[in-house]
């Protein structure tokens, strides 16, 4: 199962338990394919994503403004200290 | 799902960076050791604060699916739908090294607005606001702001980034650590003829884009590469999810 084929709100908790899972079992060893492991690769798409605000005031500044409900879906923009990936 | 969203006022907090955000999110919801975990999911009334949805990790827990969940998302719009504005505002970072991470995570370019004061920041935010929620660019790219020469001369020294005043297009290294400029253009606050040069700005940032050529991304990969050349990310709040495994103790 590819699962970071679609940037999408299911793809945050996605990949943390993703960097759970690849942290707590350790790197396999090339051409290695664990029974039942996810795919853990991230690809780049072409197509458009949710837009988000990155900061709670600008969004519900904006949410008041405009009439508009809020989606919220924080996330950490780290996996056990390694920046560059959620 | 992307499409349902655009009714909404999208906002994803960067966890651990903020300390008020932080409280905000534990205001909202407390996993069962009574900390903030990595993620927190919650639909708000435009008010910020009525709950349209329970609050929780992720949608997974109250969706079966991403199609449920906009559908979901399609059906709660209803009542706000007569009254609602459009949305105008930029949805712009204020710290490059948080920006340029995010973009590398999203594997999305990085928009980087800069600017010598605050005045000419705001002009150039509202250029750039119209562009940002066109059909072309929506969702496409990150935006910062970097404001005074202090902060220009930062991003310089910090990210090997070399900032004039305007927007500057640029593709995060995987780490979000660097960045390779896409596009410049400057001038944007200034010019008057604003339809003509945001069509022109428009133009040239869509194929600026078309040069924004990320890889794909292996998490295990990326983690064992962090960790050979020692980067590490120092988050503003301590990170508290107790699910997540010491790094160190995984070497």
């Amino acid at each position: 199962m590819q699962v970071f084929t679609r940037r999408s709100l299911f793809a945050a908790p996605l990949a943390l338990a993703l960097c759970l899972v690849s942290t707590a079992q350790g790197p396999p060893e090339r051409g290695e394919r664990q029974k039942g492991a996810q795919v853990d690769v991230l690809e780049p798409s072409l197509e458009a994503s949710i837009a988000w605000y990155g900061r709670w005031d600008d969004a519900q500044a904006e949410a008041e403004r405009t009439g508009r409900p809020i989606l919220l879906m924080s996330a950490a923009p780290q996996c056990t200290g390694a920046p560059g990936i959620w | 799902m992307v499409t349902a969203s655009r009714n909404y006022i999208c906002v994803r907090p960067q966890t651990y960076e903020d300390k008020a955000e932080a409280e905000l999110l534990l205001s909202l919801y407390r996993g069962r050791d009574g900390v903030l975990e990595n993620t927190v999911f919650c639909v708000l009334g435009p008010d910020g604060k009525q709950r349209l949805t329970k609050a929780g990790r992720s949608p997974m827990q109250q969706f079966s699916d991403a199609e449920a969940f906009a559908a979901f998302l399609g059906k709660a719009f209803v009542p706000y739908a007569e009254e609602a504005k459009a949305v105008q505002s930029l949805p712009v970072h204020d710290d490059l090294a948080l920006a340029l991470n995010v973009g590398a995570c999203d594997l999305m370019p990085v928009a980087v607005l800069a600017a010598e004061d605050d005045k000419a920041m705001a002009k150039l935010e509202e250029r750039v606001a119209v562009l940002a929620w066109s059909a072309e660019h929506v969702g496409r790219q990150h935006y910062v702001r970097v404001v005074g020469e202090q902060a220009i001369a930062a991003a310089k020294a910090e990210h090997g980034l070399v900032l004039e005043a305007g927007l500057t297009l640029v593709e995060p290294d995987a780490f979000g650590l660097t960045a390779e400029v896409l596009l410049h253009l400057g001038g944007l606050e200034k010019r008057k003829a604003r339809t003509s040069a945001l069509k022109a700005a428009s133009a040239a940032l869509v194929e600026a884009r078309g040069d924004h050529s990320p890889e794909a991304k292996s998490r295990r990969a990326h983690l064992r590469e962090a960790r050979k050349q020692g980067i590490e990310w120092e988050s503003e709040v301590p990170v508290s999810d107790p699910n997540t495994p010491d790094r160190k103790s995984n070497d």
